[in-house]
Parts: C-alpha cells; sequence; structure tokens
C-alpha cells in the first residue's frame, strides 16, 4: 500500500525543510521570545518580591511606630507616674515634717513652759522665802523692840511649842 | 513560575498520557518478533513454525510483562 | 477524551482503508516489474479517463480519496485548476535534472525518458527499466511544507520582534495569542515532562509542536497538501525525535535497556531483545499515531463528501454538508491535539532518557 511506503525524496526535503526551520526559529524567535519572557517573568516576580519587601517593611514600620507609641505612652506613664508618686511623696513627706516639726514645737513650747513653769515655781519659792524672811525680820524687829513682847513672845513660842 | 506544587500537579495530569501508545507498542513488538520467528523459519525450512511459536508468544510475554511492571512502577 | 476520539478515528481508518483498498490493490506496483505494470496502470487510466469524460457519474470513491490524500507533482485547487510544481529527478547516468510538471500534459504522459504514472499514488518512472532514478521534486507536500515554513518564520520572528522592541511591555494580539500556546508548551508539557535541563530542548519541542500544528490545520484547508497525513513526513519527524532523544540520553538509560533492573535472569535472554526491540517502538508509535489519526480524519471527510456523489442526491448533501462541518470543528480539534501529544510524548521520551536517577524507563 503506497500509503505505508514513504517517499524518499519527500523524507529529503520533509529533513532539509525541519531542520532548517529549526535552526532558524530556535535562533531568531524561540531565542529573544524565550528570553522576553523570562525576563518578564523575573521582572514580574522581582516586582512581586518588592511589594512584598515593601509590604513587610510598611509592617515592621508600622509595628515599630506601634511599637514607639506604646513605648511613649509607657514612658509617659511612667514619668505621670512617677511625678505623682513624687509628689505624693513630697506631701507625704512635708506633712510628716510638719507633723514632726510641730511636734516638735509643740514639745518645745512645753518644755519652755515647763521650765518657765520650774523658774517661776522656783522664783516665787526664794520670792516667798525672802518675802517671809523679810516679814519675819520686821516682825521681830518689831516686835523686839520692847522687852515685854518679847517675852511674849518667847512664851507664846514656847507654848505652841509645848503644845506640839 | 516557581512553585513547587506545580510541576507535580500536572506532571499527574499528563503522566498518563504516556500509556496511550502503549498498544502500539505492544502490537509491534509483537509483531516484529513474529515477523522475525517466521523469517527464521522460511530460513531453515522447518515443518513446524517453532520460530514464529517461540518468539510470538515470547514477545507477547514480554511485552505484557513489561506493561504490568510499568503499570506498578508508578 | 482523547483516546475515545483515537479510537474513533483508527476504527475508521481500519474500515476506510478497506474500503478503498480493494479497487485499489488489484494494480499496485511493484519494484520488479515497475514498466510494465507502468503501462498497463496507464492504459487502464486512460480508460478511466475516457470514461469520466464520457460519463462523469462512474464515480471512484476509493480513488478520489486517495488521490487527495497522496502526494502529488502538481497542485490541483479545484478539478482542471492545477499549478505545475517542479520536478527534480537524480540518476547517476544524467545527474540532476530538473522541468516543470506541466511537461507531462501530454497524450502519454511522458518527458524527456519519463513517464509519470497515476497509481494508486503519483510516481515518476523512467521509460528505460535499467535506470534508477531519485525523486527530489518540489511536489505538493514540499510545496506546502515551504510555504508552512515561511509562515512559521514569518510569524514568529514577527512575535519575536515584539519582544525584542517593546521589552517589559505587556503583549498585544497576535503576540499574546502565540504567547498563551508558547507557555502552555513550556510549562505544562515541556517542564514537567522533560525535567531540570529542559530548555535545551525547548527549541525542537517548540518548533516540532509548531509545525505539526500549522500543517495539520494547513491540512484542513481545501485544496490543500496532506502533509501531516504523509507517513514519511511523520517518519522524518520521530526519527528525529529518536535521535535527540538518544544523543542526549544519559548512561542510565543505556545501562537499563542492556541490563534492565528487576528481571530474573533468565528472562534476560528475551526481555533484552524486548527492550531493545521496544526502543524502536516509541518512535514508531509517534510516527504512526500522527499518520493515523490525520489520514484517518481526512479519509472521514472525503468519503462524506464522496457519499454525495456516490448517492447522486441533492437532498442528502446538507444533512452530509453538516456531519461534515461537525467534523472539521473536530478536526481542528484533533489537529491541535495531535500536534499536542506528539510534542507531550517527544518530551515525556526525551525525559525518561536524561533522566537522573536510577529508574529510566517510562512507558514500555
Amino acid at each position: 500500500m503506497s500509503l505505508l511506503t514513504p517517499n524518499p525524496g519527500l523524507i529529503f526535503w520533509m529533513l532539509v525543510v525541519f531542520l532548517l526551520v529549526v535552526f532558524i526559529l530556535s535562533k531568531y524567535a524561540w531565542k529573544p521570545i524565550l528570553k522576553g519572557l523570562k525576563d518578564r517573568e523575573n521582572e514580574i516576580q522581582g516586582a512581586l518580591d518588592l511589594a512584598e519587601k515593601t509590604r513587610a517593611e510598611m509592617a515592621q514600620l508600622k509595628s515599630d511606630n506601634e511599637k514607639l507609641i506604646a513605648e511613649a505612652n509607657a514612658i509617659r506613664d511612667q514619668i505621670l507616674r512617677d511625678a505623682k508618686d513624687a509628689s505624693d511623696r513630697t506631701i507625704a513627706e512635708s506633712k510628716d515634717k510638719a507633723a514632726v516639726e510641730a511636734q516638735k514645737i509643740i514639745e518645745s513650747a512645753r518644755e519652755t513652759i515647763r521650765n518657765e513653769q520650774a523658774v517661776a515655781v522656783s522664783k516665787i519659792r526664794k520670792e516667798v522665802a525672802t518675802l517671809s524672811l523679810e516679814i519675819a525680820e520686821k516682825v521681830l524687829h518689831r516686835e523686839l523692840e520692847d522687852k515685854g513682847a518679847q517675852e511674849k513672845l518667847i512664851a507664846d513660842l514656847a507654848s505652841s511649842a509645848r503644845l506640839n | 513560575m516557581e512553585d513547587p506544587k506545580k510541576p507535580s500537579d500536572k506532571g499527574q495530569s499528563t503522566r498518563f498520557l504516556k500509556y496511550s501508545g502503549m498498544a502500539m507498542q505492544m502490537l509491534g513488538t509483537i509483531l516484529v518478533f513474529t515477523w522475525g520467528g517466521y523469517k527464521i523459519d522460511e530460513w531453515q525450512q522447518n515443518k513446524v513454525p517453532v520460530w514464529t511459536l517461540v518468539l510470538s508468544l515470547a514477545s507477547i510475554a514480554a511485552s505484557l510483562y513489561l506493561l504490568i511492571r510499568s503499570f506498578t512502577k508508578r | 477524551m482523547y483516546t475515545h476520539l483515537r479510537r474513533f478515528f483508527t476504527i475508521a481508518l481500519i474500515a476506510a482503508t478497506c474500503v478503498f483498498n480493494l479497487p485499489a490493490r488489484a494494480d499496485e506496483p511493484t519494484q520488479h516489474d515497475a514498466g510494465k505494470v507502468a503501462q498497463a496502470v496507464n492504459e487502464e487510466e486512460h480508460k478511466i479517463e475516457h470514461k469520466l469524460e464520457e460519463h462523469e457519474a462512474k464515480f471512484n470513491i476509493g480513488e478520489m480519496i486517495m488521490h487527495h490524500i497522496a502526494d502529488s507533482h502538481e497542485w490541483e485547487f479545484s478539478h482542471g485548476v492545477s499549478l505545475p510544481l517542479p520536478v527534480i529527478l537524480y540518476s547517476e547516468d544524467r545527474g540532476i535534472e530538473a522541468f516543470l510538471s506541466s511537461n507531462f500534459h501530454n497524450e502519454h504522459h511522458e518527458y524527456k525518458g519519463y513517464h509519470l504514472v497515476h497509481g494508486e499514488s503519483e510516481q515518476i518512472v523512467p521509460v528505460d527499466e535499467a535506470r534508477k532514478i531519485y525523486d527530489f521534486s518540489i511536489t505538493k507536500n514540499v510545496a506546502s511544507m515551504l510555504i508552512s515554513a515561511v509562515i512559521l518564520i514569518l510569524v514568529f520572528t514577527g512575535v519575536a520582534s515584539f519582544y525584542k522592541n517593546s521589552k517589559g511591555k505587556a503583549p498585544k494580539g497576535f503576540a499574546s495569542a502565540m504567547e498563551v500556546i508558547i507557555l502552555f508548551i513550556r510549562d505544562e508539557v515541556v517542564k514537567p515532562n522533560v525535567g531540570p535541563k529542559y530548555e535545551k530542548y525547548l527549541p525542537y519541542l517548540l518548533t516540532l509542536f509548531f509545525f505539526i500544528l500549522i500543517n495539520n490545520v494547513m491540512g484542513l484547508l481545501p485544496g490543500s497538501a496532506n502533509l501531516t497525513g504523509n507517513i514519511a513526513v511523520t517518519l522524518t519527524l520521530a526519527v528525529l525525535t529518536f535521535i535527540v532523544v538518544h544523543l542526549n540520553a544519559n548512561g542510565n538509560y543505556y545501562k537499563h535497556l542492556l541490563a534492565p533492573t528487576g528481571v530474573p535472569a533468565p528472562l534476560l535472554i528475551i526481555m533484552i531483545p524486548v527492550e531493545i526491540v521496544g526502543v524502536f517502538m516509541k518512535p514508531f508509535s509517534l510516527m504512526v499515531r500522527l499518520f493515523a489519526n490525520i489520514t484517518a480524519g481526512h479519509i472521514i471527510l472525503l468519503s462524506l463528501f464522496g457519499l454525495i456523489f456516490i448517492f447522486q442526491s441533492f437532498v442528502i448533501a446538507p444533512v452530509i454538508s453538516l456531519f461534515a462541518l461537525f467534523l472539521n470543528f473536530i478536526e481542528i480539534m484533533v489537529a491541535f491535539i495531535q500536534a499536542f501529544i506528539f510534542t507531550l510524548l517527544s518530551s515525556m521520551y526525551i525525559g525518561s532518557a536524561i533522566e537522573e536517577h536510577s529508574h529510566a524507563d517510562h512507558g514500555h
């Protein structure tokens, strides 16, 4: 059956033409086309990578910002808390100090009062003593001016002493 | 493009096509061997076509063996 | 889906072959008495022509189909309108001779001592039987092949110039359509089947795909040549793939061929010849598949049209035209599928031969 017997002439031409087509197309068509496709894929891949990177960077930046904000907030809170603590402490301290001072003042006042009192008491005592001495002197002075009186006194004294 | 999932995925879908030529290959193998056996018988002028029988049966067995092996391999 | 189609076409091919082979076999020329047969055939043909002239109704569908499928030395666009093609002959005594095939248009179909035999297929035989000639004529198939080659080169250098001129831009129009196909072949066919070293084989496989595709499609045009349905063409393509595979196959492949692993030793004596025959069966099946599918499609289409003439009825023509239209769509699909399958199996074939790890056998 001639349909199944290959014709040598056709095989020859087929070989020549097909190999020529393979050669020409590989050199002038497939090379630039495949290179172009690859370049574009690389470009797209590059762009995608870049976008991914940018997004990651953005996310990084965002998280950084958030961290910064959180840090700032924390610091602010810290500062506020510190300030409050400090003021509280100052107030408490001054309160304590004031109380202590007041106590001290009161104490010293009391001391002073006590001292004054003691001084006054001793002064009074001294005065009284002096006064009574003076009185006694004067009385004695006057009594002893006459003899009768003197004897009377001695007698009085003696009687009182006996009564005791 | 370098998605690692892709090649295996596509390979699976087209891999069955390699069996599309199996029948023709089997047939061709069997025919070649039978023809060879026939020619040997003709050359040796055997009364009983021993070579034809042996070679055709052997080639049938061998191509079946290869067929089964290629099915079970992957 | 594909296997169903193929089965269908294969059955159709066998059926159609039986139909048109019976009347044609009667005058099959053999190498031995080509001259006598040629003369007999010539007379026979004269009779047929004579009959045709006086009675057009006498229609031989087998001859018609064969005439359309086979190669020819002139390009007949429709009945009577034909373009003569150059005949190039080589013989040892006369060297290279070239003349137009229209020179055979005489009473005896003879020119310069050569005879154009319209047998089952057209053939040029020397009148002097002792001479041996080699026919390198630009036949219809060769001319069609040259046209397709020119189209391919123009189209793809055009597409390539787009990539050169507008780098980094998205492709437009035709280039983008071609790009889709190129990417499909690269990413779905070649890359997964050939393996990591696919880039080396990509130009060959792409050319293979587009060459088969354009010739399949061109074969569907009315009045065109049936190039991919010619066994010489598919043979050349299959042999080229075979050569590519065996030039690049690694040691693993050859080792596996001569010492198949996992085979019991007594079986080796039959397995090694079977494996070696299998090596040749792979390109053989590539060759037959493309040839049979394309030829079967053409035979079915032509048979359908032939039915119109056989029934001699215009009532049946619309129905058959409808069938033929439907079949034509299927044929366009087959044109793509066959190009795809050929490329795919070639890639698998190459891939199995250059595979690095130990099991280098695919598809026995």
